[in-house]
């Protein structure tokens, strides 16, 4: 697996979020429900994430609890809390 | 269940009978039907007692509406969209809008219709593109909705907004207003193949109200398209399809027993095989209503059926009986009217309205399309979301 950057992550996130408006910075803590993400769009993100980082997401990680917000998703793909 | 409210549907289900061939033919909104729905208190039929409504339960709801259907699919369609709008405000409005609208509706003063498509969210209602914009201690607002039922007709509106000019189109919230508090403008009716009762218009709807009449604030919008909107809104459907579908057959075998020409059909084994067929997926697409119906019934009245209430398990349920229902129904008509062959059910004269009840039934796979539904389903599936 290729180490995550927040960079890379937020680039792959982007596109998903249809109601995130251009160029505006993705908040970490906001709903991904409320930036356009919907249980039809996920799988979308979650191929993205996986093939960008060349990681597998355990069936916990693709819990929906993982796809709440920007933070929580990039736990599950890094392990890590992200930015401050 | 109710049996005396039964017996009044199925008083009422001879006045819907009696119009529903002229309001087909002139695609007008069922006037009559709804004067005797309003003047039995059915329009206040899931509103409490104490707000002067007959406070029916779920079960008797869902058997309602598919008698009703069993006579004209369109007055039972608005009826049954009605109180899925009345539902959503007797479990959601907060309480100067009960105080205010709840005896109202337990009158049955008001008829409501549900504005919750817009020009580019597919009808979904966890989308809309239009924003409550703030105007004091009121609100205003001014959407396009490309198709809304008895949109021309109605008493009352409960519409769909994103929160705030700044909220995006997934905080969605709704707004109650009085067919004085609002506009209707580039009011144009739809031509519809079938469910051409149902009057459904495109409008422009502009208005002001008071704060006290939005509800799902502070981001409990979603909630209230989880907890009530969707699954009233495919219990209603899913009722009124599956109903309009068995009362063609029972008017069928009726038909069929009623004429001595006609004897010889029924010791056909090809004609016993088909109605056996016919009757066997009814009654199975019937059982998954009741089954939903009854779930839906204890989720929502229990304290702990929150979670159960908004799990994937429970809308792909939701989802499935809005599917099941479109397709059976859709299916037992088509069967129907293969059988009643062109003089019998194809002509627009037949003595039966089968080629009505063809027409009306093949919009259900199209209303928020199967395939969607479907699709949601399996992908949330797939995901491994919701036990197994």
């Amino acid at each position: 697996m290729s180490v995550p950057s927040e960079e890379k992550f937020v680039a792959v996130l982007r596109p998903h979020l249809r109601f995130l408006a251009p160029g505006a910075p993705v908040d970490w803590e906001r709903s991904l429900k409320d930036l356009g993400l919907n249980s039809l769009s996920s799988v979308n993100l979650l191929v993205d994430l996986e093939e960008a980082f060349d990681l597998t997401f355990s069936d916990d990680q693709l819990a929906p609890e993982s796809f709440a917000t920007a933070r929580t998703l990039w736990k599950a793909v890094s392990g890590g809390a992200g930015p401050a | 269940m109710s049996e005396p409210l039964l017996e009044t549907a199925d008083r009422l289900a001879k006045v819907l009978a009696e119009h529903a061939a002229s309001v087909d033919a002139q695609a007008r909104f069922p006037v009559e039907g709804v004067r005797a729905l309003r003047e039995s208190g059915f329009l206040g039929l899931l509103v409490p007692r104490a707000f002067g409504g007959l406070e029916a339960d779920l079960p008797t709801f869902s058997a309602i509406a598919q008698r009703l259907a069993g006579s004209c699919l369109s007055t039972a369609m608005v009826w049954a969209m009605h109180c899925q709008q009345v539902a959503i405000l007797v479990a959601h409005a907060g309480p100067e809008l009960e105080a205010s609208l709840l005896p109202r509706l337990g009158a049955g003063k008001v008829y409501l219709a549900s504005i919750t498509t817009d020009p580019s969210n597919g009808g979904d209602p966890l989308v809309a593109q239009s924003p409550l914009l703030e105007r004091g201690a009121n609100v205003a607002f001014s959407r396009e909705s490309p198709v809304v039922t008895g949109g021309e007709n109605a008493d009352g509106y409960l519409l769909t907004l994103k929160a705030s000019e700044a909220a995006t189109p997934a905080q969605v919230v709704f707004a109650y207003a009085d067919r004085a508090q609002v506009e209707l403008t580039q009011v144009e009716p739809w031509a519809l193949m079938g469910m051409r009762g149902t009057r459904n218009v495109k409008l422009t709807i502009s208005g002001q109200v008071p704060r006290t009449q939005v509800l799902g604030l502070g981001g409990a919008g979603p909630d209230i398209v989880a907890d009530t909107l969707v699954p009233m809104g495919h219990i209603a459907w899913a009722s009124c399809w599956l109903g309009a579908a068995r009362g063609l057959l029972v008017q069928m075998l009726q038909a069929l027993r009623a004429d001595p020409r006609r004897r010889r059909a029924l010791a056909s084994d090809l004609l016993a095989v088909k109605m056996g067929d016919v009757e066997l997926k009814l009654d199975a697409a019937e059982v998954y209503l009741r089954r939903v119906v009854d779930d839906y019934q204890r989720v929502r009245t229990s304290p702990q059926g929150t979670a159960e209430l908004r799990s994937y398990e429970f809308h792909r349920r939701l989802n499935g009986l809005k599917v099941l229902a479109a397709s059976t129904a859709f299916a037992a008509v088509d069967a129907l009217l293969e059988d009643a062959g062109f003089r019998g059910g194809y002509l627009q004269s037949a003595p039966l309205p089968v080629e009505r009840v063809f027409r009306d039934l093949r919009s259900a796979s199209l209303m928020v399309p199967n395939e969607r539904l479907l699709l949601l389903n399996g992908r949330t599936l797939l995901m491994g979301w919701g036990a197994q």
